[in-house]
């Protein structure tokens, strides 16, 4: 098997288990502000103008969520680096080294924000019952 | 084993152990449904239920007004009094009445002004006594109207060229008194295609087409259609040659434009956008938001953003070849697969940056600014995002849009403003909740103290035709808690 097979099959086994989990992040959702330091800021931007079209605040759209998926660092850097599917590829020239260092941060720090957006959605499926 | 391999063969294993061990943790019923957000079961009953909408810690919302068909817009007058204006079109051709109408203290309705059939009112403005609505013109051609208070109409601007894709849009009166306004683009990318009879204008006027602004020069490319190979800014079923010329005229598509408040001389402010929907100035800078290229047609394109540009005058933005700065050439608009020819055998310029990239699909429509303390966040935008059109505007995994979102304007960071609450995005149709359908537009009211949103109403698109339920309009009002 050639390795982008390799990459694309266990980016699906990630995907699939991640199925049940919100990715909703977002501060009226999680109820509070995304707490980011200086690199995930930086970060922020560089998502905005690369990635936010297809994964609209790291939930899916064009493409799948990326909040709620349990990959390393060194696999999404990879998955930017190389595209995968649909997804281009972001060389050099359109993400820099610093850039993408600083957009991992992001990622990590929008994953992190889970716990509200859970705690939002409880409540909301129990004012229903 | 070189050292080279031996990191490859240790990534393979890793990956694959990674992905193996999470496996078991997780369903696949996410992977199998592409959901979009038109595909809903509507009952014919739309619960409104202010609390199904989240917004941030400290604001809250509340309805104003229902039971509309195809709102557009709200406005106020010199006395702070609400007008609300009814489109009296939508996509899916359905056909209703434009209105002006204002809020009286006792939630009645009085009709100020109604149009004929050559909708869609897209947006209004007040101004000094007058209210200057865009007329979409599906049927005979854009128009901008002028009204006085008690509905007496003049016709400032007309024979707009507003009978295809998009329409005649959102109007706002500029720091230099003229008004500014949005004209469309005929088609998705350049091409009258199939798509277009799928719309239903082009069997109305079967020779309609793109017109540029300013004399261009064709790349020859001609693309598939029932009616044979099409080439750009001609009727369908036209081949166009390397090197063909076409002549720029005004009124023209794609491009801002700008009439003094009494009528008169028609001048072009700038050019090459696609669909230049909501209008707003910031202080003495022009602002407006641009639907993004839909995977349709003869020349489809897929993965375009929608943008939010400031207008600089006399510049051309990119429309039918660029996305933002991007050009279509690029293997990221055709899937990866191979990319798409460019239409023009010379850009008439390079288009500037946009000032933020904004999600594909999600139509980011009306547009307005923050200027007020007391409502916070002075100086962001404020976006409605009606909401993709999946599956005729091309697939989506998950609905995207149908939300109000905050624009900070000097990072081009975009949050969540107004969104439904439940697991997933989308309109509360597609969740049974009560909270937003499609937004398309926003406006502070004159204190600034209060965001009102304007909700189009129920639009499902199963099997692509799209089927708008009018009656289903809504006014929202989000003010911050004292």
């Amino acid at each position: 098997m050639k390795a982008g097979s390799w990459s694309r099959l266990a980016a699906a086994c990630l995907w699939l288990a991640t199925a049940g989990c919100s990715a909703r992040r977002s501060e009226p959702i999680s109820k509070a502000e995304l707490l980011t330091d200086k690199p995930s800021e930086r970060g922020r931007v560089v998502f905005m103008e690369h990635c936010n079209r297809c994964h609209p605040g790291g939930e899916a759209g064009l493409g799948p969520a990326l909040n709620h998926k349990p990959l390393p660092n060194f696999v999404k850097r990879y998955m930017v680096r190389r595209g995968i599917g649909s997804m281009p590829a972001f060389p050099q020239q359109l993400i820099n080294d610093s850039d993408l260092k600083d957009l991992m941060s992001y990622l990590t720090a929008l994953k992190r924000h889970e716990r509200g957006a859970d705690q939002t959605a409880l409540e909301e499926i129990n004012s229903r019952r | 084993m070189s050292q080279t391999a031996g990191n490859a063969t240790g990534f393979k294993k890793s990956a694959l152990a990674l992905g193996l061990a999470c496996l078991p943790m997780g369903g696949c019923h996410y992977l199998r449904t592409p959901v979009s957000g038109g595909q809903a079961e509507f009952s014919g009953h739309r619960p409104l239920r202010p609390q199904d909408i989240a917004v941030p810690t400290g604001f809250r919302v509340e309805l104003v007004a229902s039971g509309l068909t195809f709102p557009t817009a709200v406005v106020f007058d010199d006395e702070r009094r609400l007008y609300v204006l009814e489109a009296g079109y939508s996509y899916g051709d359905s056909w209703a009445l434009p209105r002006l109408m204002r809020l009286e203290p006792d939630d009645r309705w009085t009709v100020i002004a109604s149009g004929d059939r050559n909708g869609p009112w897209t947006g209004a403005v007040y101004h000094q006594g007058f209210f200057y609505i865009a007329e979409g013109g599906q049927l005979e051609g854009g128009r901008i109207l002028r009204l006085d208070k008690n509905g007496r109409a003049s016709v400032l601007v007309e024979g707009l060229p507003s009978l295809g894709d998009h329409h005649t849009a959102g109007p706002a009166i500029g720091p230099d008194g003229m008004l500014y306004f949005g004209q469309g683009t005929a088609t998705n990318a350049g091409v009258v295609g199939d798509d277009n009879d799928f719309l239903g204008w082009l069997g109305r006027f079967p020779d309609f087409h793109d017109i540029p602004c300013e004399e261009i020069e064709l790349a020859g490319h001609n693309f598939p259609t029932a009616k044979g190979l099409t080439g750009a800014f001609v009727p369908i079923g036209t081949i166009t040659s390397p090197g063909q010329r076409v002549t720029g005229r005004l009124p023209c598509n794609g491009a801002i434009l700008r009439t003094p408040l009494e009528g008169g001389e028609l001048e072009l402010v700038a050019w090459g956008f696609r669909n230049p929907f909501g209008l707003a100035f910031r202080g003495s800078e022009l602002f407006v938001t641009d639907a993004g290229y839909d995977e349709r047609g003869s020349r489809p394109v897929w993965g375009a953003a929608d943008l939010l540009w400031k207008v600089r005058e006399g510049a051309w933005y990119g429309w039918p070849d660029y996305s933002g700065d991007r050009p279509l050439s690029l293997p990221e608009f055709a899937r990866g697969k191979g990319s798409l020819p460019l239409v023009l055998a010379k850009s008439p310029g390079k288009p500037p940056r946009p000032s933020a990239w904004l999600p594909s699909s999600a139509f980011s429509a009306g547009i307005d600014f923050s200027t007020s303390s007391a409502f916070g966040y002075v100086g962001d935008a404020f976006i409605a995002q009606f909401g993709d059109r999946a599956p005729f505007s091309g697939p989506v995994l998950r609905p995207v849009g149908f939300k109000i979102v905050r624009l900070r304007l000097e990072t081009g960071v975009l949050e969540d403003f107004a969104v439904n609450k439940g697991r997933q995005n989308g309109p509360a149709s597609l969740s049974s909740g009560g909270g937003l359908e499609r937004p398309i537009s926003v406006r502070f009211d004159p204190s600034g103290h209060s965001l009102y949103i304007v909700d189009f109403g129920v639009i499902t698109t199963r099997d692509k035709a799209a089927s708008p339920r009018k009656n289903t309009g809504v006014i929202w009002r989000i003010t911050r808690r004292v």
